[in-house]
């Protein structure tokens, strides 16, 4: 038997990319049509129809081993260094508003601002690159704001004597420097959330992204221990180490970091929530003590006063970060685990599972103008297509081939000794008349 | 006659599929009562400008199968009885064959569940979105029977099945079925159009599921075949996510398009297939071929008949076709032919109407046909179209895609002599009011062309048989006779099946004012 014999091996020669990637007959007889393959090829091979020589193509088909998809190239180095810009950002205009002499008050305050504006931005590159934070950015703003000038303000409102403060400059070079390693983690956290997509199990996944929370956890916070450390020990004199102040600047990393994974991963309003409740409390706070002030009213100012005076001004945003820490945290173990809230990631398969065929990825094959294709249910149809005037004229254009390719109806006949798969004719039913 | 017309990611939306064609039909049954229901596929298209209505268009409502889900969490008794009904729908998704049916009932059992227990709680929210949804995919993939890619299923995977499930399965969430003040709902309607399978037939199917509306499906282009067309294009990488195109997404995806269509297909009182090749796929998917009605898209067959008669005759002898000439369109064939042609006819010329100029190398048989001998003119538009087609001797149809030939079907309207490839269609469209060759032949393409350039009375005679034929079977009004005779016996059938109540008889014909209804637009 030489293979041209075969009418239905030579179609399966012609069509083996189709047939290997096919994951139904159907799937089969769509492409087989959009090809140029009719009902008198079907006949030629000795079936009813299309869709019964399909279904023999795809019993026939072998399946080749998926390849290994190829690891996307990831620009390691932009994603460890990107982090680092609000730092440094903030770190050269600190140095260079230091630089400046006192006199030029009007210079100091322009760079002060232009740097915490370029600052900003530094940080929104990093942070909302890929989840826009949404009302969640908006709330991270009062806690951030009382770090760098709550203290003085809590203190200045205070009735007594006059509390230490820390200093505005260190507060927000920590914080600026604070970027990096929530960014570091929440990437790390989300890359092995998309390997961890491929595991077969959803309760794998869920151990898996678990423990891989807890991980990204503990290095946040040991991570995060680092930029205070390191200007304890440095000590600038432009963004001077003082003490307990600081340090709530520090603490306040920890809500932040936890609010932009559940950002990264969609979870807003939750994000919303923990931030929301750092700010109340350290406003609170400044309520509080202002209302002190009022006649009659000093016992209000009691709840805060007592504490700052045992334990310095640092103390409200502490407790206001660990309060609202354990919320964020508390959340973010009972949600990120979950897989559906790992929806939004782009999926990288990382193991050998793709049906895709070699050499047609997305990357290797040109992408080919198809506004008409339906946009089925895929996430962002296009319904942009301009109105046709008739329908049916845009036909689907399948893909090009070559010009000699048509007449393998004609070459492929079928003579007495074709043979057919044995085991194929048991779901023809009798023929139907056409439309 | 009050119609509800279930359009997808078309009319009354200004950019869409089919939406001239909706709205030649709208306008073209002034005595009947039109609701439409059409599900938006984007956020450009459902902000986009809609097409002005007509007086008899009572109602619009919309829905989106985009963005987000929609509503909140489910309550936890919500969640199961979701659960219990998604069960069901996903053993017939992955080809498990229970004890009381086959693969069809359960995925149509578990989708009528679905629907029910969406009905009983306010809609589907946010469930198919949940893990719960997801553990049972995931437990559908690991059953006996599911097929062989499913099994290879990670998590990825199941989201991504489960999102375009939660889309594809919104119109259970919509309140489109009991009615309220504004909305009589899809109960009080005599008649449900779905225009095109999949999630525009949802609706009706729900609407027939509770009410017995009946329900009319009109396909052109099989929703199946395109799902399976867009998921081999997602192979080669086009157009379609990348976690679309894995194998487990492809085969869970092709079970659930199959389970609808099955459904679909099942339920619908009368299906229009566009043509032949559709009538197939509807048929291989449990269509009833009693119920099948060939309602071809149809040409504007006389407006170019009467725009051709005005024009001479072409002074040379020409070919036209219809663009553009690529390797897809068989372009190297048809330009062999063309050589043929001219060695015996050195006078003769080739016209392609619309499309752009191959580029030189791209189609092989160019270099065969001196410069010159191949035109290539932009047509747009019918007037332009109608000169196109009268400027050529004979027509010439080399285009094997299939579907419905609109090109051959404009020619023939024009009364040109039809030369065309049997390919696809065509046979079907042409019978014998034109020269069929085989497909792959340019000598006998040149032949049979050659012989229509020196018989004109041949070519008079087939013209004029080519234009009866076309205003006999494929003009608008046609399709659009076809649609509303299956209009009126469906809802006689109805009316038969259940006799009015007694306040409805006592005021016979009785139309809602037409205020009431045109006021309750909702723009969702």
């Amino acid at each position: 038997m030489s293979a041209s014999a075969d009418p239905v091996r030579a179609l399966l020669t012609e069509h083996r990319e189709l047939c290997a990637a096919a994951v139904d007959p159907l799937e089969i007889a769509a492409g087989l049509e959009a090809r140029g393959v009719d009902e008198a090829t079907a006949a030629r091979c000795r079936h009813r129809d299309v869709f019964a020589l399909a279904e023999e193509l795809h019993a026939r088909a072998g399946r080749p081993a998926p390849p290994p998809a190829p690891r996307p190239a990831r620009r390691a180095g932009v994603r460890l260094a990107l982090p680092l810009l609000p730092g440094a950002l903030c770190a050269a205009g600190l140095w260079l508003v230091d630089r400046l002499p006192p006199e030029a008050a009007p210079g100091r305050a322009a760079l002060t601002v232009a740097c915490g504006v370029l600052t900003l931005l530094a940080v929104l590159l990093v942070l909302a690159r890929h989840a826009p934070p949404g009302v969640a950015g908006l709330l991270a703003l009062p806690p951030v704001g009382y770090a760098l000038v709550g203290d003085a303000m809590l203190g200045e409102l205070l009735v007594g004597r006059h509390h230490e403060t820390g200093s505005a400059a260190g507060a927000a070079l920590l914080l600026a420097f604070s970027v990096a390693p929530i960014a570091w983690c929440r990437d790390a956290f989300t890359d092995r959330c998309a390997a961890l997509l491929a595991a077969p199990r959803l309760r794998e996944f869920a151990a898996g992204a678990r423990a891989s929370l807890l991980r990204g956890c503990l290095l946040l916070a040991a991570a995060l221990a680092v930029p205070p450390a390191a200007l304890w020990l440095l000590s600038p004199p432009w963004a001077p180490w003082a003490g307990g102040g600081t340090l709530a600047a520090a603490a306040l990393g920890w809500p932040l970091g936890l609010a932009a994974l559940l950002v990264r991963h969609g979870l807003r309003a939750l994000a919303a929530a923990g931030l929301a409740l750092v700010g109340a409390v350290e406003l609170l706070a400044l309520a509080l003590a202002g209302a002190g002030w009022l006649p009659g009213c000093s016992a209000l100012a009691e709840p805060v006063a007592a504490p700052v005076a045992a334990h310095g001004t640092a103390v409200v945003p502490l407790a206001a970060c660990a309060v609202g820490g354990c919320l964020l945290l508390v959340g973010a173990v009972v949600a990120l685990p979950r897989p559906s809230a790992h929806r939004a990631l782009p999926l990288r398969p990382v193991d050998g599972r793709a049906g895709r065929v070699p050499g047609t990825g997305p990357r290797d094959a040109p992408r080919a103008p198809s506004p008409a294709a339906p946009p089925d249910l895929s996430p962002d149809p296009s319904p942009d297509a301009p109105p046709d005037p008739s329908p049916g004229v845009s036909q689907r254009r399948p893909p090009p081939r070559p010009w000699p390719h048509r007449s393998h109806a004609r070459s492929t006949t079928s003579d007495d000794r074709t043979t057919r798969h044995a085991g194929h004719d048991r779901n023809r039913s009798p023929g139907r008349p056409e439309v | 006659m009050r119609v509800a017309l279930l359009t997808e990611g078309g009319y009354p939306y200004a950019q869409g599929e089919l939406v001239a064609w909706c709205e030649r039909l709208v306008r073209a049954l002034p005595g009947h009562d039109f609701e439409v229901r059409a599900l938006s596929r984007g956020r450009r298209q459902a902000r986009g400008p809609r097409r002005p209505l007509p007086p008899h268009v009572r109602l619009v409502r919309t829905g989106r199968l985009w963005g987000p889900p929609p509503g909140r969490r489910p309550s936890r008794r919500a969640a199961r009885d979701f659960g219990e009904a998604f069960e069901e729908l996903t053993a017939g998704l992955t080809g498990d064959t229970g004890a009381g049916g086959g693969v069809a009932d359960r995925f149509a059992m578990g989708l009528y569940a679905l629907a029910d227990q969406a009905a009983a709680h306010g809609g589907l929210a946010r469930w198919l979105a949940s893990d719960q949804a997801l553990a049972v995919l995931e437990a559908a993939c690991r059953r006996p029977g599911a097929p062989r890619a499913a099994v290879g299923a990670g998590v990825g995977d199941l989201l991504a099945v489960a999102e375009r499930l939660e889309r594809a399965l919104r119109p259970l969430s919509l309140d489109w079925y009991a009615g309220d003040p504004f909305d009589p709902g899809l109960g009080k309607a005599d008649v449900c159009h779905a225009v095109g399978g999949g999630p525009a037939a949802l609706p009706g199917l729900l609407a027939r599921h509770f009410h017995g509306t009946p329900l009319l499906v009109t396909e052109f282009r099989v929703r199946l075949r395109e799902h399976h067309l867009s998921a081999l294009a997602g192979t080669a990488g086009h157009a379609v996510p990348p976690s679309a195109a894995r194998a487990p997404v492809r085969a869970l995806l092709a079970g659930f398009q199959l389970g609808l269509a099955r459904a679909v297909y099942h339920g619908a009182q009368l299906i229009t297939p566009g043509d032949a090749r559709a009538g197939r796929w509807q048929r291989r998917c449990g269509a009833d071929p009693a119920r099948q009605r060939p309602v071809w898209p149809g040409v504007a067959v006389g407006e170019l008949a009467a725009l051709a008669d005005e024009l001479p005759a072409p002074p040379v002898p020409t070919l036209v076709t219809a663009g553009p000439l690529d390797e897809e369109a068989d372009a190297g064939g048809l330009l062999r032919a063309l050589a043929r042609v001219r060695a015996a006819e050195p006078a003769a010329r080739l016209l392609a109407l619309g499309g752009p100029a191959p580029e030189p190398g791209a189609v092989p048989g160019v270099r065969w046909c001196p410069p010159g001998s191949v035109e290539h003119r932009p047509a747009a538009g019918a007037a332009a179209r109608a000169a196109g087609w009268a400027a050529g001797t004979v027509a010439v149809l080399v285009d094997a895609r299939g579907g419905f030939p609109a090109a051959l079907v404009e020619a023939m309207s024009c009364g040109r002599a039809v030369v065309a490839v049997d390919a696809g269609a065509a046979a079907e469209a042409l019978g014998d009011a034109g020269v069929l060759v085989p497909p792959g032949d340019p000598a006998a393409l040149a032949d049979a062309c050659l012989a229509l350039l020196r018989d004109p009375a041949r070519r008079a005679r087939l013209g004029a048989a080519a234009r009866a034929r076309a205003l006999d079977r494929f003009s608008h009004e046609r399709g659009i006779a076809t649609l509303d005779a299956g209009y009126a016996e469906l809802a006689a059938g109805r009316a038969a099946a259940r006799p009015r109540p007694r306040w409805a008889r006592a005021a016979p014909g009785r139309r809602p004012a037409p205020g009431v209804l045109a006021g309750a637009e909702e723009l969702s």
